[in-house]
């Protein structure tokens, strides 16, 4: 066997994006997606409940030796700068990893995987400040 | 004396200030012969779960577990177990059995206890069953609960648990904003000198404060661990996230019967001017 094995999974009883998933139900959905991919699931780690931190993130991408990539239910988990993403991002591509999004089902392996992730989200930011009605008259 | 001064026996204070100072006590199991027999049933199980025959030694089985499973199959059996175990209408009961008073003087006599109780199995240089550095109540979960963390096995070294005593804890935890750009691993590379990596022989508990930083590491002894765990907290203190809260993960196992008579009371009512 490979010294790889699996992916780790990241969870947060944050709300994300426009979901708040118990991390319960966010560890069920990780492992389901390892079996569905014949993946080896590795145990998640739980990000920090405060606003704006990724210790957990930041510090389990900072030796993926071990693994495969990490695994996480939602592209909305990634930090929400930018620039911070990509260099996230790198960090891991850096290792031979990869990035699983379990709901937007994409797996982010490389600088192409984060153009178009980055074009999601941006249209995801736009479209959430589009008026929901306008007056016609 | 017969004119007491102080509301706590000797030994109760002794053990409180124990804990007060290092977030973490270890002693004695209250009772040897259930602690034996839950590790028979647990035994029998993972027997059931892995077509083996139950062993006439059930330390040497558990830690050499890893000779007889592969680390592919080793999540599923540790949730087979889990499930299994809570199934049962003792599991729980004979667990608290285990720590009743050192639990009740640390926490109350009024408790909840975690729904179900956790099962780990980390196997000599297993990855996949990592607790990185953290903190409980990081995660949203009460700083008013204790964990019960009980070795089925000899365990010490990396096959054991490691905790950050409480004043070093508490003192770096005030500028953990400072390790943003690292993250956790940056900071256990600077906590690292001073964990305490705790040596608890199989017949002791150990009881500490999630709130303090504690994980683990890949297990290079030779030997497998397996342990439980299990949090309690005062029945009436506040509750974490909503998903860390009494129903979904706490339930009340100790309502005393002033408790229950105080929450039957309706004052009566229907009076008019």
């Amino acid at each position: 066997m490979s010294d790889r094995q699996g992916l780790r999974g990241y969870v947060t009883a944050r709300g994300f994006g426009p979901y708040v998933i118990p991390v319960p139900v966010q560890s069920l959905a990780l492992r389901d997606y390892c079996a569905r991919k014949k993946l080896l699931y590795g145990l998640p780690a739980n990000e920090n409940i405060f606003p704006h931190s990724y210790l957990v993130l930041e510090g389990m991408i900072a030796d993926l030796s071990s693994y495969e990539g990490i695994v996480m239910c939602s592209m909305f988990m990634l930090p929400q700068r930018a620039e911070r993403r990509r260099r996230l991002c790198q960090r891991v591509f850096d290792q031979g990893c990869a990035i699983h999004l379990v709901i937007e089902d994409m797996v982010i392996a490389g600088p192409q995987d984060v153009e178009k992730l980055e074009q999601l989200l941006v249209i995801d930011q736009l479209a959430s400040q589009a008026p929901k009605s306008i007056a016609l008259d | 004396m017969a004119l007491p001064e102080t509301f706590q026996s000797t030994k109760d204070a002794s053990l409180a200030e124990e804990f007060l100072g290092a977030a973490y006590v270890i002693r004695d199991v209250e009772d040897r012969a259930a602690l034996d027999e839950l590790r028979r049933e647990i035994v029998i199980a993972a027997c059931r779960a892995i077509n083996h025959l139950p062993p006439e030694d059930d330390g040497a089985f558990l830690d050499n577990i890893h000779h007889l499973v592969p680390v592919e199959n080793l999540n599923a059996l540790r949730l087979g177990l889990y499930r299994e175990l809570n199934a049962k209408p003792w599991f729980r009961p004979t667990y608290f059995k285990l720590a009743t008073h050192l639990v009740e003087t640390l926490v109350g006599n009024e408790l909840a206890m975690q729904n179900r109780i956790n099962f780990s199995i980390q196997m000599p240089e297993d990855r996949t069953s990592l607790l990185d550095l953290h903190a409980d109540v990081f995660a949203g979960e009460t700083p008013y609960q204790v964990v019960q963390w009980l070795p089925l096995v000899d365990v010490r070294g990396t096959k054991s648990m490691f905790i950050l005593e409480r004043p070093k804890s508490d003192k770096v935890c005030q500028r953990l904003k400072d390790f943003s750009e690292g993250g956790m691993s940056a900071l256990f590379d600077v906590v690292k000198p001073d964990l305490r990596w705790l040596d608890i022989p199989y017949g002791k508990v150990l009881v500490f404060s999630p709130n303090v930083l504690h994980g683990n590491v890949i297990n290079d002894e030779a030997t497998t661990r397996w342990s439980l765990n299990c949090r309690y907290t005062g029945l009436f203190t506040p509750y974490g996230i909503g998903e860390r809260s009494l129903g979904s993960y706490y339930s009340p196992i100790t309502a005393r019967p002033v408790t229950r008579l105080g929450m039957a009371y309706r004052q009566p009512g229907g009076f008019e001017e």
